[in-house]
């Protein structure tokens, strides 16, 4: 199993380097080369998995990863502040190990999805690929430094995704989503120098998230615990806490820094759309995770609450906003700020059921999200249109299409043997039965799942019940069911969806271990 | 000391010159052979020939300190960043330049170069004042070399603020030399006591070198400068006096004459933000993709003021860091633009005939996104060690203006990021592009990978810069 974590984070790399080299007439070849390659990852994930020892208890985060690979990168003395150290260090534990056979899963359907592209398939497939590998960096690089890399370097590829084979207006979307997101991650690059500065690995600073998780400070340096210190009159490890929290939480998406998040999934392409739902707003709850909870607890407890109802904004005026929408694909979009929600309330509750509710949740999210944009692409690519009143009745036109969309809404709005469900179920126990924060926050949040079956049902109403009819003559010779890739798509997702639904220990059990040392740790660090 | 006595100090103190001499001989040569051969081949290779030697020279120079009774102090810096800029006056061949005025081109270049050389060397107050001036009109002639009535207005534009910038650094000048007696700044690092008038005449002084560094409010030739002189001259002017400048201030602000008297930093620091804050703004509106590139280069002289202010070892290798990334990123940026330029793609909404180039457009995104300070390329470590500088010094010095400095650095960093990113976005996202599109030489695609290629090198092996430092400093020990 040596070095397989590199693999798959380098893989896709390498071969889009190899495609530099293709002539771009030669397009099916792109598309074969990256099916190739995720497949690739694909594989050796599941043998992660399968290979992953799950009952593995440690006194430290040190011994806490798994598939550890460590090598020097950077090294180099800079005056004062002594040596910097970067590593090139990768390692996975029970809660990011999930999250990467996710990756892998998610950017193969993208893949598929992908197929028909023909245009510009050479930038196209280059771009998807170094977008991979970037994802996958995020979820197991353990050096914060090569975790901001892969988090800022999703930005490029993905601004020429949305930008080049996107929409009408992808060129406002595409900019407004680097923007936001930039801004976000500048905040982090703050907090990472800062902790940089006051984390050691022996007597050189160091960017370890390991070493920043079992919080190896300096004495007196300025996030010590210790000795807290004072920046505009706040405590410097709350407003570390703070700045985590925007910058994930731009990425997230939670409101109110939600508003590129719409405009970029509906002018991104179909495959683009599945990865960014999908993956990337994972990226952004794993961060906050992995870095704002694991190496700010205490900040973490203080403002549980102020964490919490951000979650439940999000959640309940994500829905409201997706109740609103006439454009099929925006509603999915909004819907994924509402179950993002959850994922805030799941951490906020800062209990051992809401935390892994959360992760549950984001696999699960992970699963229906793309599935979601699939089915809006469905009906785009037959028409050119995804407006909700230019259709209805498609059941007795497009039973099958109509089968998968009830799953997946289903899915959605929690309907208990999917997978949804079970997410939101683990939350909302998390969050009633926190000490952190009052029973309104449970309360409202419940309130959410309420919102969420009234717009996937009133959704279904309004396109799938009735008599059936399309808008415009000319869109009629296109309304078949869906074709074979499409279902190769939806099957596997649905397969998915339905077993982790009935059988969440699949998921659970690989993190329990690793979520019962992570709130240990926090109980630990808490006063 | 007799005559004899001081003559041979002289000789042996000009050991510390060579370079300078060597560029002055090349300099007088190139106006020899431009009298009787029009071809510019021959310029070309002097001039390469006497940068070589130059470098050369500079690498195995001994003589460090105080020279020529106060005139010249060598320090180590001034030792590698000039190689630096030896190479960037190297680089400078690359851009592409017609036998027209070759020869008077190269010259001014060439006179441009020593002057920066002397600038950042210069201990005697006339000295800087007479480097500064010989870096200014040989700038003040090359703005105008397009000759074409566009630059011709740029070239009086920025006489005239020079004009008064070194007026007024000329009163301070004087004022120091009537309040002290002293005209050398190691020895104004000697004085205990400090009169006002010394220090407002300090203050003054930094006048004249901070236009050179364009900082706000001495600015406001460069936009129109950048825009209307040739590309490779701006190219020039962008990296090398403002470099030179910054060497220079950094001795001045290390006297105790500014550090006693806190107002002329704290303005100092308020000018910085001011000068990140205008250039980033500035930026914004701009159709014209150079002036909008020089607005850029503003903001870049107000991420680089902190280094020369921040007295310690993480700040001077940070400056070093910084100065390397800056000078591979302009020269990238202002040869993409000379490129783009030739092909008549002057504004912004132009560059979308390109949009079949891909290669030399993927090249300038990620010179573009290095300017900005994004990773994979040089610029986001240039960046790094600018914020973990500042973030070092707040801690240390608990300096609230620190503080917003880096703050304001932060945010101008998201700022540029749109302006910057408007290039690439007429390239590759433009709804209307025209099937035709314009096609780059071979040559220049390759120059533009090599650029690339360098910006990616330092990121991920930025030890490379530290190497060469090293490098050029044990020669000398």
């Amino acid at each position: 199993m040596q070095n397989t974590l590199t693999y798959i984070f380098l893989l896709p790399i390498l071969i889009a380097f190899v495609m530099l080299f293709v002539p771009a007439e030669r397009r099916s070849v792109f598309r074969r080369l990256s099916l190739a390659t995720v497949s690739i990852q694909l594989l050796l994930s599941i043998l992660l998995l399968i290979n992953f020892d799950k009952s593995l208890v440690t006194d430290s985060w040190s011994g806490a990863f798994q598939f550890v690979e460590k090598a020097d990168w950077i090294f180099m003395s800079l005056g004062s502040i002594g040596s910097i150290r970067i590593d090139y260090f990768l390692g996975v534990d029970g809660i990011s190990l999930p999250l990467v056979a996710l990756s892998t899963f998610v950017l193969l359907i993208g893949v598929v999805s992908s197929w028909n592209i023909q245009e510009k398939a050479k930038g196209y497939f280059i771009l998807y690929l170094v977008l991979s590998s970037s994802i996958i960096g995020c979820f197991i690089a353990l050096d914060f430094f090569l975790f901001y890399l892969c988090f800022e370097f999703m930005l490029l590829p993905m601004f020429f995704l949305i930008g080049i084979w996107g929409g009408e207006r992808r060129s406002y979307a595409s900019i407004k989503f680097f923007l936001y997101t930039l801004f976000g991650s500048l905040f982090i690059l703050v907090v990472m120098i800062g902790l940089y500065l006051s984390v050691v690995d022996g007597d050189a600073n160091t960017f370890s998230l390991v070493q920043m998780l079992d919080g190896n400070y300096t004495s007196g340096s300025v996030l010590d615990p210790e000795s807290p210190q004072l920046i505009f009159g706040y405590s410097a490890r709350a407003l570390a806490f703070i700045f985590l929290i925007i910058g994930f939480g731009i990425k997230l998406p939670a409101v109110p820094v939600h508003t590129w998040l719409p405009d970029a999934h509906v002018e991104a392409p179909t495959p683009i759309s599945v990865v960014l739902a999908g993956l990337l707003l994972k990226v952004g709850a794993y961060g906050l995770l992995r870095i704002a909870y694991g190496i700010f607890p205490d900040a973490a407890m203080e403002y549980a609450t102020l964490v919490a109802i951000i979650g439940v904004l999000s959640i309940l005026y994500g829905g409201l906003n997706a109740l609103a929408q006439r454009d099929l694909k925006r509603m999915v979009a909004y819907s994924s700020v509402s179950h993002m929600g959850f994922v805030l309330v799941g951490l906020a509750s800062l209990t051992a059921i809401g935390f892994s509710g959360a992760l549950f949740h984001m696999i699960s999210h992970g699963l229906i999200s793309p599935a979601l944009f699939l089915i809006a692409g469905v009906i785009y690519d037959r028409t050119g249109n995804r407006t909700m009143e230019n259709f209805s009745g498609l059941a007795s036109k497009m039973p099958v299409y109509t089968f998968f969309t009830a799953i997946f809404f289903f899915a959605g709005l929690g309907l208990p043997g999917l997978s949804g469900f079970v997410g939101e179920l683990m939350v909302l126990m998390g969050a009633f039965g926190s000490s952190e924060f009052s029973l309104w926050i449970g309360i409202l949040a419940t309130l959410g799942i309420a919102v969420s079956a009234a717009y996937f049902l009133w959704t279904i109403q309004r396109m799938f019940y009735g008599k059936y009819f399309v808008r415009e003559a000319s869109w009629e010779v296109n309304m078949v069911d869906i074709t074979i890739r499409e279902k190769l798509m939806l099957i596997p997702l649905t397969i998915l969806v339905i077993l982790l639904g009935i059988f969440p220990r699949l998921i659970l059990d690989y993190s329990n271990e690793s979520i019962n040392f992570f709130l240990q740790q926090v109980s630990n660090l808490m006063p | 000391m007799n005559l004899m006595d001081q003559l041979t100090s002289i000789l042996n103190d000009l050991q510390g010159l060579w370079v300078e001499t060597t560029l002055i001989f090349g300099s007088i040569l190139i106006l020899l052979v431009g009298l009787f051969r029009s071809s510019s081949i021959i310029t070309k290779l002097i001039f390469a020939g006497s940068l070589l030697i130059a470098v050369r020279l500079n690498i195995s120079n001994e003589s460090v300190g105080v020279l020529l009774i106060d005139s010249i102090n060598i320090t180590k810096p001034s030792i590698y960043f000039g190689s630096l800029f030896l190479m960037v006056a190297l680089l400078i061949l690359l851009f592409q330049r017609s036998n027209k005025h070759a020869t008077e081109f190269y010259f001014f270049i060439m006179a441009m170069l020593v002057g920066s050389m002397l600038m950042m060397k210069a201990d005697s107050l006339l000295i800087i004042y007479l480097t500064i001036e010989l870096v200014s009109f040989s700038s003040y002639i090359l703005t105008n070399f397009t000759f074409k009535k566009q630059s011709f207005e740029a070239g009086i534009k920025y006489l005239l603020f020079g004009a008064i910038s070194s007026a007024i650094m000329l009163f301070g000048l004087g004022l120091i030399y009537g309040g002290t007696g002293i005209f050398s700044i190691t020895g104004l690092g000697e004085i205990s006591s400090i009169n006002l008038i010394t220090t407002v005449g300090v203050g003054l002084m930094l006048v004249g070198v901070l236009f050179k560094i364009s900082i706000v409010p001495a600015h406001i030739w460069v936009p129109a400068t950048y825009q209307s002189a040739p590309v490779d001259a701006a190219a020039f002017m962008s990296i090398v006096p403002k470099l030179a400048g910054l060497v220079l201030i950094q001795r001045v602000f290390a006297l105790n004459v500014i550090s006693n008297s806190g107002w002329i930093i704290e303005t100092v620091w308020l000018l910085g933000i001011l000068t990140i804050i205008t250039g980033t703004l500035g930026a914004f509106r701009q159709l014209n993709a150079r002036r909008m590139i020089s607005f850029g280069a503003i903001a870049h002289s107000g991420f680089l003021l902190p280094f020369t202010i921040i007295n310690s070892s993480t700040s001077h290798e940070a400056f070093w860091w910084y100065a390397i990334a800056y000078a591979i990123m302009n020269l990238g940026v202002f040869y993409m633009l000379d490129q783009y330029e030739r092909r008549n793609v002057f504004t912004l909404p132009e560059y979308k005939t390109a949009g079949r180039a891909v290669w030399m457009g993927a090249g300038f995104t990620l010179i573009l996104i290095s300017l900005v300070g994004l990773p994979p390329v040089a610029g986001f470590m240039a960046k790094l060690f600018l914020f973990s500088t500042l973030w070092e010094f707040y801690l240390s010095s608990d300096s609230i203006v620190v503080l917003w400095y880096l703050i304001v650095a932060v945010l101008a960093t998201v700022g540029s990021l749109f302006y910057y990113l408007q290039i690439p976005r007429h390239i590759f996202l433009s709804k209307d592009a025209p099937d035709q599109s314009i096609k780059f030489s071979l040559l220049a695609k390759i120059i533009a990978t090599l650029f690339t290629i360098g910006l990616l090198l330092l990121f991920f092996v930025p030890k490379l810069v530290i190497v060469m430092q090293q490098l050029l400093n044990n020669v000398n020990e």
